[in-house]
């Protein structure tokens, strides 16, 4: 009986050691996500390392610093694209590092009253994720990782069946080839940020860069599509040709907005309503 | 006759006479008694006044004494909640997780209208957890305790003095529904009427945005957004009053 009991207890503090370990990284809150209120937000969280060797490995310490400058860069690319298109369309658009917050990786921290309150922080997209080492080829090994995006105003005012706010990738997707130059720019961040933003746009009637963004990210998904088949980006690209459409009409029928889209020939959109 | 029998009969004589003058005293007093209609309220109070008196400088003390108690009792309080509090909002600011924040919301919340006004700090966090655990704590007080928590959050929403963020005056017009607050109808239909003139008139959205503490961000998305919650602040007051 007591050797029972005593096997019984050990089996509770097993489980409850079991269940601390394999609990996902907390969701810690972003203390900077109100500092200037007007930007619209690429929030990048901490990265994982999915083991304790993959965390002392420098390469991908190094990888981690890479990231986060490579996303400056390209948010710059995005702002410098929209000013060579119009002189007036400013995208008031910044990286957010969140330190110390890591989401679960499936994405399942992100309810739909947190993505409400993520869009109302104008956060565009938010990515988080898990870097770790695998073998290659060659049996050496190399980085790789398992990157999660969340578009928050895409969750908060479209159904999920028309357009999945949540992907979770994996890189490098393509084998050996390229692997590095995917996994230090993400190709699909811009892309993911742009339907962000044109969603928001949209919402705030800012119809000009609203078409802007979702032409953009049209491009960036179809690119990402090209790496295999991906059911919910095949729907993402779907929600941006609709959402471009809408915003379009919608731009003709405001009577405040005396913009080049009034020029653009009517055409039916169908599907998901902004 | 003599002397003794004149003496005697002198006596007899002031003995009747004395029975007569008794016999009217009484049908005298029988006549008053008929006039007066019993005892006045005079003649109760001189005789219960000395009684009453003390009654009265009984009760006064005894009312004097409780309200001193009481003050004091709730100054003791005060001053417990005070020594306590602060270690509760540290750990509520310190939160590593979305759970362990909502646990020291609902702690806090526990401190009733104590808690009100730390709790509305929180709110203007920036952030989607501490903010986020805040408005639950906000929630549950403004469930217990709706008579201390709706004046609070009707001022917030009416407060043209820039100390709040838009997201913060979101936040309390849902926690005006939640806590059913029907005194604060009229405000809502006044912030929504105001809303309804803007339109996606930049000079307008800007004016108006002077409330909040920052004007950046406020948008026709904005506007939406808060004239949504409003009509759902509405429709809960509406529901309850019916």
């Amino acid at each position: 009986m007591t050797r029972f009991r005593l096997r019984q207890f050990l089996a509770c503090v097993v489980v409850t050691l079991g269940g601390v370990g394999s609990a996902h990284a907390a969701l810690k809150n972003c203390d900077n996500l109100s500092d200037n209120p007007g930007d619209y937000k690429v929030v990048l969280d901490d990265f994982a390392f999915a083991t304790p060797a993959a965390q002392a490995n420098s390469e991908l310490a190094a990888l981690r610093e890479t990231l986060q400058f490579n996303f400056t860069g390209q948010l710059d690319v995005l702002r410098a694209s929209a000013r060579q298109l119009d002189r007036n369309l400013q995208v008031p658009m910044r990286l957010v590092f969140c330190a110390g917050r890591q989401p679960s990786l499936d994405g399942s921290d992100f309810t739909a009253a947190r993505a409400e309150q993520l869009s109302d922080e104008r956060v565009v997209v938010e990515m988080w994720g898990k870097l770790d080492l695998s073998a290659n080829a060659g049996g050496t090994p190399s980085p790789s990782a398992r990157i999660g995006y969340v578009i928050p105003p895409v969750q908060h005012y479209v159904d999920e069946d028309d357009a999945p706010p949540v992907h979770v990738l994996a890189y490098p997707k393509t084998g050996a080839v390229g692997s590095i130059a995917e996994l230090e720019n993400l190709p699909e961040l811009p892309a993911f940020a742009l339907v962000g933003l044109g969603t928001k746009a949209a919402k705030a009637n800012r119809y000009d860069l609203a078409v802007w963004a979702f032409t953009r990210a049209e491009a960036g998904i179809a690119d990402a599509k090209l790496a295999g088949a991906n059911p919910r980006l095949e729907a993402l690209l779907a929600y941006v040709k609709r959402a471009a459409c809408e915003t379009r009409t919608s731009a003709r029928k405001d009577p405040s907005y005396k913009g080049p889209l009034t020029l653009v020939p009517p055409q039916a959109c169908g599907g998901v309503e902004l | 006759m003599t002397d003794v029998e004149q003496r005697v009969a002198a006596v007899e004589a002031r003995l009747e006479s004395a029975f007569a003058l008794d016999a009217r005293l009484k049908a005298i007093e029988g006549d008053l008694r008929k006039v007066k209609g019993g005892s006045s309220l005079r003649d109760w109070l001189q005789t219960l006044g000395p009684y009453v008196g003390g009654l009265v400088v009984l009760f006064v003390g005894y009312w004097i004494k409780d309200s001193v108690t009481l003050a004091l009792e709730r100054e003791k309080l005060n001053l417990a909640y005070a020594q306590q509090m602060p270690a509760l909002i540290k750990a509520f600011d310190e939160s590593e997780s979305d759970q362990v924040a909502d646990r020291n919301a609902v702690a806090l919340a526990m401190y009733g209208r104590y808690a009100i006004s730390p709790l509305l700090e929180r709110l203007e966090l920036g952030g989607d957890v501490l903010p986020f655990a805040a408005a639950r704590g906000l929630r549950i007080i403004g469930f217990q305790d709706s008579a201390a928590a709706c004046p609070t959050f009707r001022r917030v929403i009416n407060d043209h003095t820039r100390r709040f963020k838009w997201l913060t005056h979101k936040a309390l017009i849902r926690l005006i529904g939640q806590s059913e607050c029907a005194d604060a109808r009229a405000d809502l239909e006044s912030y929504r009427a105001a809303l309804a003139q803007l339109g996606a008139d930049d000079t307008k959205l800007r004016a108006f945005a002077q409330r909040y503490s920052t004007a950046d961000g406020f948008d026709a998305e904005t506007v939406a957004a808060l004239t949504s919650e409003i009509d759902r602040a509405l429709a809960i007051i509406h529901q309850v009053k019916t």
